[in-house]
């Protein structure tokens, strides 16, 4: 399996007047073609701001990406274009991603009209018609507005927009967390479906676990800014190795009132991303730190056969 | 497409006319404006003085400032002209003055505007340190001095009141890009490869529509009001362009003779528009937006208030 995204050393420091704000430290993984990578974090440790980095929405302060073995850095605007074309985005607030004065054939269309995908109206109409039909957006929606639609139908809007342009790649930012939970269902195999039919490769941001584990091949946990364990979906759950890691799977609710979960409760706050402590980030929460911790940054390193971790402990 | 933008213009404006519709006050001035621009429209025919057109401008010494009655309804003028046939036509110089300034001025205040929000930083300095330059000096004296330096004339008039309009546009734009250029929409329009001016055209001007028309009502009435004033003092239209401004300046020297109606009409005229133009802008603020109502203060409101300063008063 060839990858289709590349990032390696990724960085973006947001410039604020207390000081650069590390968003994004330092951030490499891989996906590859057809496959889905799960990142997962608290809020504010920097996810969304990866998903957007890698589109170029927000231009990167330092690092690689590699599209199709392409330097996306290189790219100039006309060259930008022409990815992002094959690189496309569902945004989370399927209330704010929807121009609230376009009808939903004009926010499907879109995509098609800015990239001149259609020679005639006719065409347009037809492939609009197609992308609603796919999305599964009943055609008596064309011509209503989203504000008149149920947020599980606004995102299927965004989703088709997405697709519009036939892209390899879709990043989802949190696509389903402003929705029901039984929406959340429909949505999630709506992605799996299209997944699958057209080899769509997928980097997918969720706060949610339970998510997280259904979409992804495999999984990144980020924290303030760093990706401190990586590894296919299965053994993350199974068998978790970073002391974070354990403390967030811990915290998933299980459904049975007998069980007695052991919780991992974290002491403290996230520090703040603005002057980030020296060493291990997690340290001052960590509950198995030892001395080396707070010195030098534990590099991410590959433990075992595709399971990468970040701790001291664990190497 | 051409069903979807039907669609479109249906779902907004249809919206919008249901609440204002239920604003009998604003109503009121919308059926004073048409009925002005049936009055402008119709002039040469509903006021040819004594069949003689274009009737404004027919002079007849011996019906000189005559009462309104036989014949002259608003009464003539010092010059024996008709004052009736003279407002009608007048209508339509001040209703075009109003609509030309309008559109010239917010076509370059919201251009202006939106770049200014959009790009920000040195081109939103730039473009809001003129808009203050002009903000900072009184609007009707600017407007003077414009007039009299390009000399009287329906031009002339229209660019000195235009240029004090542009400034209210400009802000009021740049305010409202400066909110929705951050929405979620904007940035998904710019992933698919839309360019600035896409963005602004398409996704952010069209969702700052509703101050732009509530603001561009108000500023037909200033336009009106303020192309009256530089009339009546003399900068503006000149004698015999029927305009209402001139035509009560004309008529202030017989005030004191008793000819009332020489002013009041004109002036009645000029009150009017003004007055309707403001409650259609009213009641289109209320019908865009019915969350932003504030100007009514409820029954059970104005009694708590009216008791707080009772007590006050019975304290002190």
């Amino acid at each position: 399996m060839s990858a289709l995204l590349e990032v390696k050393n990724l960085k973006k420091y947001f410039d604020t007047p207390k000081g650069p704000l590390h968003a994004v430290d330092d951030v490499s993984f891989k996906i590859n073609k057809g496959e889905t990578l799960g990142l997962v974090g608290e809020s504010g440790c920097g996810k969304s701001t990866t998903g957007r980095v890698v589109l170029r929405l927000i231009e990167p302060t330092a690092g690689q990406i590699l599209f199709d073995n392409e330097d996306i850095m290189k790219h100039q605007k006309a060259q930008i274009r022409k990815f992002r074309e094959n690189a496309q985005i569902v945004f989370q607030d399927p209330f704010a991603s929807l121009n609230p004065r376009m009808s939903v054939s004009e926010i499907i269309a879109e995509p098609l009209i800015i990239n001149k995908k259609s020679k005639d109206k006719q065409e347009l109409q037809k492939k609009v018609d197609e992308l609603m039909d796919i999305v599964g957006l009943a055609e008596r929606l064309a011509h209503v507005y989203p504000h008149e639609l149920d947020g599980g139908r606004r995102q299927r809007i965004g989703i088709a927009r997405a697709l519009a342009l036939d892209p390899q790649f879709i990043v989802h930012d949190e696509p389903v967390s402003a929705l029901d939970v039984s929406i959340q269902a429909q949505i999630l195999n709506l992605l799996d479906e299209l997944q699958k039919e057209r080899q769509l490769t997928y980097l997918f941001i969720s706060h949610d676990l339970g998510v997280i584990k259904h979409v992804s091949n495999n999984i990144a946990v980020m924290y303030l800014g760093k990706i401190v364990e990586m590894s296919d979906y299965k053994s993350i759950f199974t068998d978790p190795k970073h002391p974070y890691t354990k403390a967030l799977l811990s915290a998933i609710p299980v459904p049975d009132v007998d069980v007695k979960r052991e919780r991992i409760i974290l002491e403290g706050d996230v520090p703040s991303p603005i002057s980030p402590p020296p060493g291990c980030r997690f340290y001052g929460r960590c509950y198995q730190r030892q001395d080396s911790c707070m010195g030098t940054d534990p590099k991410l390193t590959e433990i075992s056969e595709g399971r990468f971790v970040a701790c001291h402990k664990c190497n | 497409m051409e069903a979807v933008k039907r669609t479109k213009k249906r779902s907004q404006i249809v919206e919008v006319w249901k609440r204002f519709r239920k604003n009998p006050i604003a109503m009121a001035g919308l059926g004073i404006i048409i009925g002005l621009f049936v009055l402008a429209a119709m002039a040469d025919i509903i006021a040819p003085a004594q069949g003689l057109a274009p009737g404004y401008d027919v002079q007849n010494l011996m019906n000189a400032r005559q009462f309104p009655g036989d014949g002259f309804i608003f009464g003539t003028d010092h010059l024996g002209r008709d004052i009736f046939a003279r407002i009608a036509h007048g209508a339509r110089v001040s209703l075009m003055v109003g609509f030309i300034v309008v559109t010239i001025s917010m076509t370059v205040g919201v251009t202006l505007g939106s770049i200014a929000g959009f790009y920000g930083g040195i081109i939103d300095n730039v473009i809001m340190r003129l808009i203050d330059i002009v903000l900072a000096i009184p609007a009707l004296l600017m407007a003077i001095a414009i007039a009299a330096a390009l000399g009287p004339g329906l031009v002339n008039v229209m660019i000195a009141v235009g240029l004090n309009a542009i400034p209210s546009y400009a802000r009021i734009v740049r305010a409202q890009v400066l909110q929705i250029r951050e929405q979620e929409f904007v940035e998904a329009a710019r992933s698919l490869g839309a360019n600035d001016f896409r963005l602004i055209r398409k996704h952010i001007l069209p969702n700052c529509m509703a101050p732009i028309i509530v603001e561009a009502t108000m500023g037909m009435a200033m336009a009106i009001a303020v192309a009256a004033a530089l009339s009546f003092i003399g900068v503006g239209l000149q004698p015999p362009v029927p305009e209402w401004g001139a035509m009560l300046s004309d008529a202030r020297r017989f005030m004191l003779g008793g000819y009332w109606h020489m002013t009041l009409f004109p002036g009645l005229a000029i009150a009017l528009v003004i007055f309707a133009l403001n409650m259609i802008g009213d009641g289109l603020r209320d019908a865009f937006d019915p969350k932003l109502r504030s100007a009514t203060v409820s029954k059970k409101r104005f009694e708590k208030i009216r008791r707080t300063i009772a007590m006050e008063a019975a304290k002190s």
